[in-house]
């Protein structure tokens, strides 16, 4: 009942279903500017989907959610598009050496157990910092004035402050509210994409707490940003995965999107009613409930020794 | 001619004791239905196969789709405690389909080497493994495979209908092919054995057919794949930025 046939993966699916994922993931996205392919990929596997129709498909969806969230924090004046082109081109960058890292990895036949435990090290790392710093800030006063005595204190600055101080090409970003080198968005744009590529992730879930903590962005203008730099990257993975591997079923994702649009929109309205450090939480407590599940796949004796090869 | 009747002389002289297996009894399958249409709304199908046979036969029903080589990582304990991905296996001539009912445990139908050449039992399907550890995940395939439905085994399976009449009776077997299963040609066989002994045989088709939309996506998919990618990425922006529209059109309107 209700069932819709999915051409490319050769399989039928509740049309309901898909769209209660897409809702949620559309939901994630719009809140915290993540694409979701880190949940919704092993969501539609479970369901039946063969993987690699799975992340292809994940792809697809995410270009419209992504397209719906950038469209509604762009109105909002919530997308640096400045510090986005240039993270994005550090990803392209960094994906393609990625992808060469991959190529030995595989011929070493150590890929897939270096991807898992990467995965479970960076969201372990990430999840945990990001939850503890966010629990922070909820407990600490709205303002902050540190009085030791009479005097205030003033902090020197860290060694990473006073690194990314004298870099060269020192540019204001407006909508971030920040001026830092233009350098230092596009290195860390390669960091998450060599990250990204190995992973085979989009990379919104690192490239979050990067923009938070080390480029010291507004949250909300990192949700924003993080959708509008995942459009494109998502559109670059979807037209290749269909045209070298054959993998996007369009009717999965039409469905998929249908449901993440509207989530999207859900999501970004949403996230202007929380505060900043209550969306760090929400989003660290997901990270971690990924990690938590990886650690478990990774640990308890599996039903079956087979995997199908592809998908993240 | 003379040649002819020397070498059948020559025959019965040598082989004396050799006796011919008298060629088994044809049967004939009724499906229902013998083509299905896989649509935009379709879950799957279930397939009927009646016949009319001897009383007295076991008989095993198996229907089986092309077959394929299968890719798959495995799993491998890593550092004593960790399960991640390891090498790689390959299985060459796994059916994509793989169904059989029979009347009685294989092994009351047919000595193994009968069965073997019939290809009935998942252990016929067991190719020539390297070694013993990828002999066990011969196993794990099949339950991977039952999971999916897409293969299954029943002994007592096949449903015995009304009484005999002049020794004949008629048997049916119903199979759900789920919607995983690939629209392709299919063969039905049916088997009939008296001690152990092939004495009817009968053979079908059954066709899953995908329908013209499915058809054409599908295609497109394959053989176009560049220009699916640029529709699909183009829709995908076309219903986001739409919805987003939507959302802010209705925000303004309040």
């Amino acid at each position: 009942m209700f069932q819709i046939y999915l051409p490319v993966a050769g399989n039928a699916v509740n049309l309901f279903l898909l769209l209660g994922l897409g809702g949620i993931v559309g939901l994630l996205s719009g809140l915290f500017g993540v694409g979701g392919g880190f949940l919704l990929t092993p969501l539609l596997i479970m369901i039946g989907i063969p993987p690699t129709v799975a992340a292809a498909s994940d792809s697809n969806q995410i270009v419209a959610a992504a397209s719906s969230g950038t469209v509604a924090h762009s109105r909002s004046g919530n997308v640096d598009y400045k510090m986005g082109v240039l993270l994005l081109v550090g990803g392209v960058v960094g994906g393609t050496a990625g992808v060469q890292v991959i190529k030995v990895l595989l011929a070493t036949g150590q890929a897939g157990f270096a991807i898992q435990v990467t995965y479970v090290v960076m969201l372990a790392l990430i999840g945990t910092y990001m939850f503890f710093d966010s629990l922070r800030g909820l407990r600490a006063p709205k303002v902050r004035v540190e009085i030791r005595g009479e005097r205030e204190v003033f902090h020197r600055p860290s060694l990473y402050a006073r690194l990314v101080q004298s870099l060269p090409y020192q540019t204001d970003f407006q909508r971030s509210g920040i001026r830092v080198s233009a350098l230092l968005p596009f290195m860390l744009g390669i960091l998450v994409g060599v990250l990204a590529a190995i992973m085979g992730v989009g990379g919104g879930f690192i490239m979050v707490p990067v923009m938070v903590y080390l480029l010291r962005m507004p949250m909300h203008v990192v949700v924003g940003t993080s959708l509008f730099q995942i459009l494109f990257t998502c559109v670059n993975v979807t037209i290749l995965q269909a045209s070298l591997n054959h993998t996007v079923d369009f009717l999965l994702a039409l469905v998929l999107l249908l449901g993440s649009t509207s989530g999207a929109q859900i999501g970004a309205r949403l996230s202007k009613k929380l505060r900043a450090d209550q969306l760090k939480i929400m989003m660290s407590c997901i990270i971690l409930g990924v990690m938590l599940v990886m650690v478990l796949g990774l640990v308890l004796p599996p039903t079956t020794l087979l995997s199908y090869k592809g998908g993240h | 001619m003379a040649h002819g009747i020397f070498l059948a002389v020559v025959t019965c002289c040598v082989l004396p004791g050799a006796q011919t297996i008298p060629e088994p009894d044809s049967v004939d399958l009724i499906l229902q239905p013998a083509l299905a249409e896989v649509g935009l709304f379709y879950g799957g199908v279930d397939l009927a196969i009646s016949a009319e046979v001897e009383a007295s036969l076991e008989i095993a029903v198996m229907v089986t789709g092309p077959t394929t080589e299968l890719h798959f990582g495995k799993k491998e304990k890593r550092w004593g405690v960790l399960w991640a991905p390891g090498g790689d296996v390959t299985f060459e001539n796994i059916p994509c389909l793989y169904q059989l009912r029979t009347t009685a445990e294989l092994d009351q139908l047919a000595p193994e080497s009968e069965l073997a050449e019939l290809g009935l039992g998942y252990e016929t399907l067991r190719d020539d493994l390297a070694d013993e550890s990828e002999g066990n995940l011969f196993a794990d395939l099949i339950r991977l495979k039952e999971s999916e439905g897409v293969f299954s085994y029943a002994a007592q399976g096949v449903e015995i209908e009304g009484d005999q009449v002049a020794g004949q009776q008629r048997i049916s077997v119903t199979l759900h092919f789920p919607a995983n299963a690939p629209a392709t040609l299919y063969s039905v066989q049916l088997f009939g054995f008296r001690d152990g002994q092939l004495a009817a045989r009968g053979q079908g088709n059954f066709e899953l057919r995908q329908a013209t939309l499915i058809h054409f996506l599908s295609s497109l998919a394959q053989e176009h794949g560049s220009l699916y990618g640029f529709l699909a990425v183009v829709a995908a922006v076309g219903a986001g930025l739409l919805v987003g529209l939507m959302f802010g059109s209705d925000k303004k309107a309040h």
